[in-house]
């Protein structure tokens, strides 16, 4: 079997563990759901702009990360039960293994993301346009970025239940501090500078913003891709070698 | 009543339960995070509730023990899945007082949980005085039994399959947490939404908590409706919860 | 004679699945009995009913004179039970586990704590009181499991599996408390697959199969009512056709044969002195290697009562 052909192999493991659970799937869409229809609709009543427009973009990539960290929890999972024992006995490279992790976290948010995307597109109508379609790579490079990120709790959870707690915390401050939720000025009007900037460079941020650019028909901007681009990609490398040292102890200790 | 043993039980649990620090100190940074960013990043951009920022920080308090509550049940699925449940069932304790157990269990780690955060809010809005702090553990008190009780009581039901207690508590939570007053007046919600939330004891609960801290209470549901129906709420899920443990656990095979 | 436990119809369903079929069984009072049945054969089922942890589907059981279904807690009060996987408390400490358990048979302080201590030194666990549950070995989890019956010994002690992921001291060790438990009044339950330890504790064995008791006798008993008085191995040197397995089974005298390997059989007769000089002349031609006559022992009793998937007789 060669390289690339058992790293689709347990790509599709990982995957398939995620999707087959039903009842997981199911919980995630309710709530992302009830957050669109009930919360996203209650809101806009309370404010003087149309938050619901704002907030299923905002919603859609909330999911995604959820989706994104499932599948990483699940590596974890692997990692106490021995799963990646095994996988580290099968003939795949440290790096082809933990490539393969990443991208499956990726595709999983991914394709999860695009389940809201569809329903979003018969409630806020400039969503579905050839500008939002066009977002779906990008969308992807956040989602094996946001993949490293579950890599990155991974190395730091160990083998004990710690992963929800950091993943949780993490989620929390990533989504917390971008604007998912809320538009830049009203960050701004609270927040000092510095973390402005930091809010406004988050890739969660940026591409939450390009879905509503996209829904707007405005233009996107290619400053604005390079930047989800790029901070994928940092997160994504940042992933890579937290898996291969997870891994490497493994192969070393036999557990982390 | 086997008082003796209830407490040794309750003691066992109490010290699993802070045995990870972790897990304490984890809900009062995530207190703090959606009360000072998210909390109050959002309220400015509510412009129909006044001071949306305090109204905000109690019905996070709710929330943390909606989600106390849901763990107390979830740790009741697992502990019979990971034969924890199956050793409780062999020990010389009823299935009632077994039941009235970890629903003390649940309301003992929420008041320990969610005490900082309430402190946070009375200290932060000025609304301090011993007369409002006693009033609200009261009705966090009063509001925990009965969601423990609620969520205890599904457990024990839904005790045989993990995935069904956790489809529940998504269900629950979609429609408990959103179709109610934690997050939003029902003044701000549609007519639909409205009845949907007046049939909710959550809603009752988080507004009873916003009157007895002394927030405005001119967007809150009715005082004396509230108490009712969280006092119904305790007393029904407490005789629900005991006659479903009596009648419906035992053990389960382990996984 | 008085009875710890007697059944009437105890019967568990799940589904359709009848993990026990209307089980009827006397159990003596101070005396050690073992439950031996391959998996999934009702033991543990049979363990956790009068142990009260199941409820049954149909039938009951009386436990000291209580009824299972109807009087639960003053079972509780006189049972105890050592479970098979000991799992669950992960981040408590054996110390604490064990005076936990201590208290829920109402053992006060300050002599909860002196049993603990004397209890851990006694199952080889004082140095890892401090552990915390998830870091014992397999075999120290299990030890644990069993010390939970000695601080607070109970009327009636049942233990699934005792000594399972134990090692060879190990068992000996539990083996030998399980005794002295049996000694000091308690009646003892076993449930094993494993023959040897049937062959250490039991006073009586009782054969589980299919969530049915089979048989129920003596070790001495069992071993005369096996049919068939002898065991003869029989070697060849090449592997048994199953022309030769007709032959064998056809000499009078044959009760049944066990296929250990494609060059070895295990034949069951009625008397070995009779049947081996008709069976070397019946197999005239057939070279075979070696022959070894043995008296049965108990996995040849379990082996012939509950249906070797490998028979071939």
């Amino acid at each position: 079997m060669s390289q690339l052909a058992a790293l689709v192999k347990v790509t599709r493991v990982d995957l398939s563990y995620f999707f087959r659970t039903k009842w997981l799937i199911l919980t995630l869409i309710t709530l992302n759901l009830s957050d669109m229809f009930v919360v996203g609709l209650v809101y806009t009543n309370m404010m003087n702009f149309d938050y619901f427009v704002f907030y299923v973009p905002g919603v859609i990539i909330a999911g995604m990360f959820a989706a994104a960290l499932d599948v990483g929890r699940r590596v974890h999972l692997g990692l106490s039960e021995g799963v990646s024992q095994y996988y580290l006995s099968l003939p795949l490279s440290l790096n082809g293994l933990a490539f393969a992790h990443i991208l499956s976290a990726g595709l999983g948010g991914l394709i999860f993301s695009s389940i809201l995307l569809v329903v979003a597109f018969s409630f806020v109508h400039g969503l579905l346009s050839l500008s939002t379609l066009a977002m779906i790579p990008f969308m992807f490079f956040v989602s094996m970025g946001l993949g490293g990120i579950a890599a990155v709790i991974n190395l730091f959870s160990g083998g004990g239940d710690r992963f929800w707690a950091f993943a949780e915390g993490v989620q929390m401050a990533l989504l917390g501090m971008s604007t998912v939720f809320y538009p830049l000025p009203a960050v701004e009007s609270i927040m000092p500078w510095y973390a402005t900037i930091a809010i406004a460079y988050n890739p969660l941020s940026q591409i939450a913003d390009a879905l509503r650019s996209a829904a707007a028909s405005a233009p996107l901007s290619s400053y604005s891709l390079a930047t989800i681009s790029l901070t994928s990609l940092l997160m994504l490398f940042i992933g890579f070698f937290c898996y291969r040292h997870v891994f490497s102890k493994v192969r070393l200790l036999g557990k982390i | 009543m086997n008082t003796y043993q209830i407490s040794s039980l309750l003691m066992f649990d109490l010290r699993e339960a802070f045995n990870s620090l972790l897990w304490v100190g984890y809900s009062w940074i995530y207190f703090l995070f959606q009360f000072f960013v998210y909390g109050s990043i959002i309220s400015t951009l509510v412009v129909t509730v006044h001071n949306y920022f305090f109204y905000y920080g109690t019905g996070l308090v709710v929330l943390s023990t909606f989600n106390i509550a849901s763990w107390s049940g979830r740790r009741f699925v697992e502990g019979a899945h990971e034969g924890r449940l199956r050793y409780i069932l062999s020990l010389p304790i009823g299935r009632g007082e077994f039941f009235m157990e970890q629903l003390a269990l649940g309301v003992i780690v929420n008041l320990i949980r969610t005490l900082p955060p309430v402190l946070i809010v009375l200290l932060l809005s000025g609304l301090f005085t011993p007369f409002s702090f006693v009033s609200t553990l009261a009705v966090i008190t009063l509001l925990a039994i009965g969601i423990m009780g609620l969520m205890v009581s599904l457990s024990v039901i839904a005790f045989k399959s993990f995935d069904i207690y956790s489809a529940i508590v998504a269900a629950l939570s979609a429609l408990l947490i959103r179709f109610s007053t934690i997050s939003y007046p029902i003044s701000s919600m549609n007519e639909l939404y409205a009845r949907a939330t007046l049939s909710n004891p959550i809603a009752y609960g988080a507004d009873l908590l916003r009157r007895a801290i002394g927030l405005d209470n001119s967007l809150l549901l009715n005082a004396s409706m509230a108490t009712s129906v969280l006092v119904a709420l305790a007393v029904g899920t407490i005789f629900l919860g005991i006659f479903f443990a009596t009648k419906f656990v035992e053990g389960v095979k382990s996984s | 004679m008085s009875f710890a436990v007697e059944t009437y119809d105890l019967t568990k369903r799940y589904g359709n699945f009848r993990a026990l079929d209307r089980l009827n069984i006397k159990i003596e009072t101070s005396r050690i009995r073992v439950l031996l049945g391959p998996n999934g054969s009702g033991k543990t089922t049979f363990l956790h009913l009068i142990s009260t942890v199941l409820r049954p589907s149909e039938g009951t059981a009386s436990v000291l004179g209580y009824d299972i279904v109807r009087q639960q807690l003053q079972v509780r009060r006189l049972v105890a039970i050592a479970f098979q996987d000991p799992r669950g408390f992960w981040r408590h400490k054996p110390k604490h586990i064990l005076s936990f358990h201590a208290s829920m048979y109402g053992v006060r302080e300050p002599e909860r704590s002196k049993i603990v201590e004397r209890t851990l030194k006694e199952f080889e666990l004082w140095d890892s009181k401090d552990k915390k549950f998830m870091d014992l070995s397999g075999g120290q989890a299990k030890r644990l499991e069993v010390a939970k019956l000695f601080v607070s010994p109970p009327r009636l002690a049942l233990l699934d599996e005792p000594t399972a992921m134990v090692d060879l001291d190990g068992k000996r060790l539990v083996w030998d408390k399980i005794k002295e438990l049996s000694e000091r009044g308690s009646t003892i339950i076993v449930a094993t697959n494993e023959v040897r330890e049937a062959e250490y504790l039991a006073d009586k064995i009782t054969i589980f199969s299919s969530g049915k008791d089979v048989v129920t006798d003596t070790l001495s008993n069992l071993k005369d009512s096996v049919r068939g008085g002898d065991v003869v191995d029989l070697e060849f040197a090449e592997p048994a056709t199953s022309f030769v397995v007709e032959i064998i089974r056809t000499i009078p005298g044959t009760v049944g044969i066990i296929e250990v390997d494609p060059r070895h059989l295990r034949v069951s007769v009625t008397r070995s002195e009779d049947w081996l000089p008709i069976a070397v002349k019946h197999l005239q031609g057939v070279r075979i290697q070696s022959i070894h006559i043995t008296e049965p022992s108990l996995d040849d009793i379990f082996m012939t009562i509950v249906k070797p998937r490998k028979s071939v007789a």
